[in-house]
């Protein structure tokens, strides 16, 4: 017989976990347009700084559909959590381009991020098109999001320790803090694809990982926005 | 009104001015953004600052671990190039990258000269 305590928390709930979520992945959008002000200071170029932004907007729209029970609007939930892994995998990967391979990041770079963002909602639309229930359809595209948030917060994972030992001062932080939110992404991502695999995973261990994903992307962005806004004031 | 970028801008230019063969000078943060450079290519200047504050931290720690003493200046050379970074304030870097015909001794005192004259901006 299973016991209580472990059967606590396997259900998906609407909790606190879904509040914070949402105030961190909003907040963090507010801080990338807050810190994008600044971009003078950092000049990575408008294309780090829009798939920042997107990342950010994207996950914080997926955070807004924990708020419905509609399977249908769930699978378009696991749409916006795939973009936001492509443009957070693509960010960084292009901020090493950009910094540390003295690379200029040339048209034809861009076009997988976007090759993929587009595959996402055509797989998406086959799916309906073929018969499969909506049921069918939330469960294929969640799988779909947990491979995509593991593959790309594993080269996430990569890239930022990459950044890291390469950089100094607070970009240090920056990079180690987004290390850890790419880290918590992939635990939370792979605890979910096993829970999917019919391999129960307590819903409460998950949420802890993504309340920690948004603790630190989130942590990430303050970071960033605190150091334009010390230079700012100090070349000012 | 001007603004201390502007009087860091013109404190590059002095010094550029002073001490031939200078190429591109900067006053770079720990972090390693720019706050002035003389440089007009955008995409050199966040690879300039970058690389000159990650070299200046790993040659501090260095000097840390073999003598107990904070590093004043780094200088480096390669076959063309040559490197000055000094300490500019709590906050900043200066960095003056030149040729190497340059006359080095010059180079480091107005160097030293400039980085005084902004930490005092």
């Amino acid at each position: 017989m299973i016991e209580n305590s472990f059967l606590y928390g396997v259900e998906e709930t609407i909790g606190l976990h879904v509040i914070l979520s949402n105030i961190f992945w909003w907040g963090s959008l507010i801080l990338v347009i807050s810190a994008y002000r600044y971009r003078h200071i950092w000049n990575v170029g408008e294309l780090v700084w829009s798939f920042l932004f997107m990342t950010f907007l994207f996950f914080g729209v997926r955070e807004l559909g924990h708020l419905t029970k509609s399977p249908f609007l769930d699978s378009v939930r696991y749409i916006f959590g795939v973009w936001s892994a492509i443009f957070m995998t693509s960010a960084m990967i292009f901020i090493y381009i950009k910094l540390y391979m003295r690379k200029t990041i040339s048209g034809p770079m861009i076009i997988p991020p976007f090759a993929l963002m587009f595959l996402v909602p055509v797989i998406f639309i086959f799916l309906i098109f073929s018969g499969k229930r909506t049921e069918e359809i939330t469960g294929i595209m969640s799988n779909l999001e947990n491979i995509v948030w593991i593959i790309g917060s594993s080269i996430t994972i990569y890239t930022t320790y990459l950044l890291g030992i390469k950089s100094t001062g607070g970009f240090i932080n920056f990079y180690m803090f987004f290390h850890f939110a790419a880290i918590f992404a992939l635990l939370w991502k792979f605890l979910g694809l096993l829970n999917n695999l019919s391999c129960p995973v307590p819903y409460s261990i998950r949420e802890i990982m993504e309340t920690l994903f948004g603790v630190f992307a989130i942590m990430s962005m303050i970071v960033l926005r605190k150091m334009f806004i010390n230079l700012s004031n100090r070349i000012s | 009104m001007t603004t201390k970028a502007e009087l860091y801008l013109i404190a590059l230019s002095e010094l550029e001015n002073s001490t031939g063969d200078i190429i591109s000078t900067a006053i770079v943060t720990h972090d390693g953004l720019i706050m002035a450079c003389t440089r007009s290519d955008l995409r050199q200047k966040e690879i300039f600052a970058a690389y000159g504050a990650a070299t200046y931290k790993r040659a501090g720690d260095t000097m840390e671990e073999l003598s107990g003493e904070n590093i004043d200046m780094l200088l480096y050379e390669s076959k063309n190039h040559m490197v000055v970074t000094v300490r500019a304030g709590e906050h900043a870097l200066l960095i003056a990258l030149t040729g190497r015909n340059v006359q080095m001794g010059l180079v480091i005192m107005n160097v030293q000269k400039a980085a005084q004259k902004i930490k005092e901006l």
